[in-house]
């Protein structure tokens, strides 16, 4: 737990942008919202891999939305189920089903229908809030360590410059 | 600062093919171990594989050694097979459907011992390791004699509660309470002193009679009559009490008399139920065809109920019927999109050891949805002339296309070797042949309706002799050579409640070993049977009479004490009138006009 906080920390730190915090965060969140072993997951996963964002916090956001997401299991299946026998949508759906590659992707499952739909809505808002919160912290809160002459006598050198970002 | 970093392309490559790589390697352990847990969870029984080898290039995968436990009897296969290979549909796999082009099944066994106990599988899915109480394997078995035969009368009244005693018993105890509660009643209502006292009072007055004089004889004769009442009162009060004991006499008498038919009553009942008749053929038959054909039923019907829901999914579903589970949610069906099952097998050949002779099948269109598939599962195997049979023909059809399902079994058996079929304790058939044909049809996967006929002819059966079982040596003797047996079983109701009715030459033939076995000996064991009821009862009769005598001798009390009051009442009689009378004189003195 405090592996993680110091990961938020360093991060918001570092000299990453802003974006790529908020980027690794909301990948984070869409990856653990979801269940895990989804070929869609493994598509996000290799994104991840090749956008220039943050993976400490996208770690830090799939270990903490992955426990949001067992709160929120029966609201995931309602959406889905809503969403999947909506009577205007068989259409689109069987058509969409038609493709087998979309039901060995599971999008037929009421919770990995509702948990996509419900991740991917709430992602967009999550990146632009996080980052403005980023911005928001530089620009008022991290000065605010140097003042703090505590930290340096009591000599957790390791633990202020990971805070700080002095460590990088 | 650059958005994308295509050195992650190259890391994502290295960690996607290690993946890759180990899936490839330990893919066949993985599949084989689901198959083995997930399989034995929803089949509630161990399910062993000892290989699976899967080729992705070629989109097949075979099996060898598949055993699935009984799950009533840890230590048997209730079904092996040797080797399985088939090829799957593999752009269907990749939509989640298992789809089985073609399988080929070698070396499929029924009913075989397994070489170490199956674990229990509990309604949970969990496993436990209790060993649980072995029966024997075998697809045929003879039914035992252990069932037929004549308890002694002590043996049975072991057992069995007697009417007669327990009436005996509460009739003393009954009894015994009336007595205690007359003497009570003789004790204060009757008491000695009372009469005493009046036989002093009255000598008192004779006294005074005697000595007084004219002027108190009005008083005295007064003091008669109060004293005549007083006694009146009292033999009025004897009455009433000899009245309402008389009439607790009568109903102990009415409830001995009753004790006298009992023991005939308990006779009755315990003949019935242990003495074989004459005609206990049909007992028999129950005991030797009906018994062991009904639990082989239920094994039957409990297993077509754990197999049905597997192989009948609706075709259509609700989306009141997508029910929530947590962590799994619900797979809705697109059944326009991809008219597929999840799981189909279009088409099988399977190999059957029966009676150790391989006979060939044929499985077509087994399905989980068969209303969205719309065709009906057919197995078929045939065989024809071999060393143990002439022909055998199994079809079955399992139509579950429609709500109204309709799954129908027809055998046809011809020239069954019976030589050799041996069930242990129970006997062998030494020879003959059989003839077996007949029809279930299960409606709704529940209503039964069906009828088998089997002819069997020189039949030689060895049953083992039984210890002081006379009566099953002797119906066993009987079975040791017949010409023909023919046994007709009709099959109604439902799974839960179903009637067989049986028909058979062998009522004759085990009525006429019955009447040999029974002639003489039933009446000795009726009459010992009898004289048993009447040693345990009598005790107890003979306790409640002897109560009632001691309740008869209270009446004494009452004799007694009426009499001795009415010879006072005539006393205190006599002395009025005297004195009443007005030419009488005290002392007995007459006037002289």
């Amino acid at each position: 737990m405090i592996r993680q906080v110091l990961k938020i920390f360093k991060a918001l730190n570092s000299d990453e942008k802003p974006w790529q915090l908020s980027l690794g965060l909301a990948f984070g969140g869409i990856i653990g919202l979801m269940p895990l072993w989804t070929p869609h997951n493994i598509f996000l996963l290799f994104l991840a891999f090749i956008i220039n964002l943050n993976f400490a916090l996208l770690l830090v956001g799939f270990f903490f939305f992955s426990g949001i997401a067992y709160i929120l299991d029966p609201l995931f299946h309602e959406i889905g189920l809503a969403v999947l026998t909506a009577e205007g949508m068989q259409d689109f759906w069987n058509g969409l089903f038609s493709n087998p590659i979309f039901l060995f992707d599971r999008l037929n499952n009421t919770l990995v229908m509702g948990s996509l739909l419900f991740s991917l809505t709430a992602s967009v808002p999550l990146f632009f809030l996080f980052n403005l919160l980023v911005r928001k912290y530089r620009q008022h809160l991290q000065g605010l360590f140097d003042k703090i002459p505590l930290l340096k006598s009591l000599k957790l050198a390791k633990i202020y410059d990971t805070v700080s970002g002095g460590g990088r | 600062m650059k958005i994308f970093r295509w050195q992650g392309v190259i890391a994502f490559a290295i960690i996607g093919g290690a993946v890759a790589v180990f899936l490839i390697m330990f893919l066949d352990g993985i599949i084989e171990r689901g198959i083995e847990e997930n399989g034995s969870q929803a089949a509630k029984t161990q399910i062993d594989l000892a290989s699976l080898s899967t080729s992705l290039l070629s989109q097949a995968a075979s099996i060898e050694g598949l055993e699935v436990a009984n799950p009533d009897n840890n230590m048997e296969n209730i079904l092996q097979i040797e080797k399985l290979s088939m090829d799957v549909d593999g752009a269907k796999a990749v939509a989640r459907k298992i789809i089985i082009d073609d399988l080929q099944a070698t070396g499929i066994r029924l009913n075989q011992k397994r070489a170490s106990p199956a674990k229990i599988i509990d309604s949970e899915g969990k496993t436990q390791s209790t060993d649980q109480e072995s029966e024997e394997a075998g697809s045929l078995g003879l039914p035992g004699l252990g069932g037929i035969d004549i308890k002694s009368p002590e043996e049975i009244l072991k057992s069995e509660k007697l009417e007669t005693l327990e009436a005996a018993n509460k009739a003393k105890e009954t009894i015994e309470n009336l007595k205690a509660k007359w003497q009570e009643k003789f004790e204060t209502d009757l008491n000695p002193n009372s009469l005493e006292e009046t036989k002093k009072k009255l000598a008192k007055l004779q006294e005074k009679v005697k000595a007084g004089g004219l002027a108190s004889i009005p008083e005295t004769v007064q003091e008669f009559q109060s004293l005549q009442k007083e006694i009146q009162d009292r033999i009025n009060r004897i009455t009433s009490i000899k009245s309402e004991f008389e009439k607790d006499v009568q109903a102990a008498k009415k409830q001995l008399a009753e004790l006298k038919n009992l023991p005939k009553k308990d006779f009755d009942r315990l003949k019935k139920k242990y003495s074989l008749s004459m005609d206990g053929g049909s007992n028999a038959l129950g005991t030797l065809i009906e018994g062991p054909l009904k639990a082989k039923l239920d094994k039957a019907w409990k297993a077509y109920k754990m197999l049905s829901p597997y192989l009948d999914k609706p075709g259509t579903t609700a989306k009141e019927d997508y029910k929530y589970v947590r962590g799994k949610g619900a797979d809705v069906q697109f059944t326009k999109a991809l008219p597929y099952p999840d799981f189909l097998l279009k088409h099988a050949n399977l190999s059957m050891n029966l009676l150790e002779t391989d006979i060939q099948g044929e499985l077509k269109d087994l399905t989980d949805n068969p209303k969205l598939y719309g065709k009906p599962a057919i197995l078929n195997f045939q065989s024809g002339k071999n060393e143990k049979f002439d022909s055998f023909n199994l079809d079955l059809e399992l139509d579950k296309t429609s709500n109204q399902s309709k799954d129908t079994l027809a055998i046809d058996f011809k020239g069954l070797n019976l030589s050799g079929i041996e069930s242990s304790g129970a006997g062998k058939i030494n020879g003959g042949a059989a003839n077996l044909k007949g029809q279930l049809k299960i409606t709704n996967e529940n209503e039964l309706e069906g009828s088998f006929k089997a002819a069997l002819n020189s039949v030689s059966l060895s049953i083992p002799k039984q210890d002081g079982n006379e009566l099953a040596n002797t119906i066993a003797k009987s079975l040791s050579s017949i010409d023909r047996i023919s046994i007709t079983i009709g099959i109604s109701g439902t799974m839960e409640s179903y009637q067989l009715d049986i028909q058979s030459n062998l009522n004759d033939i085990i009525s006429g070993a019955v009447k040999k076995a029974l002639a003489g000996k039933m009446e000795g064991f009726e009459s010992s049977l009898m004289d048993a009821i009447k040693s345990k009862a009598g005790g107890s009769i003979a306790g409640a009479n002897g109560s009632l005598s001691g309740l008869l001798g209270q009446n004494k009390i009452l004799e007694q004490n009426e009499s001795a009051y009415g010879g006072l009442l005539g006393q205190a009689k006599g002395g009025a009138s005297g004195l009443k009378s007005p030419l009488a004189l005290p002392g007995g003195l007459k006037l002289p006009f």
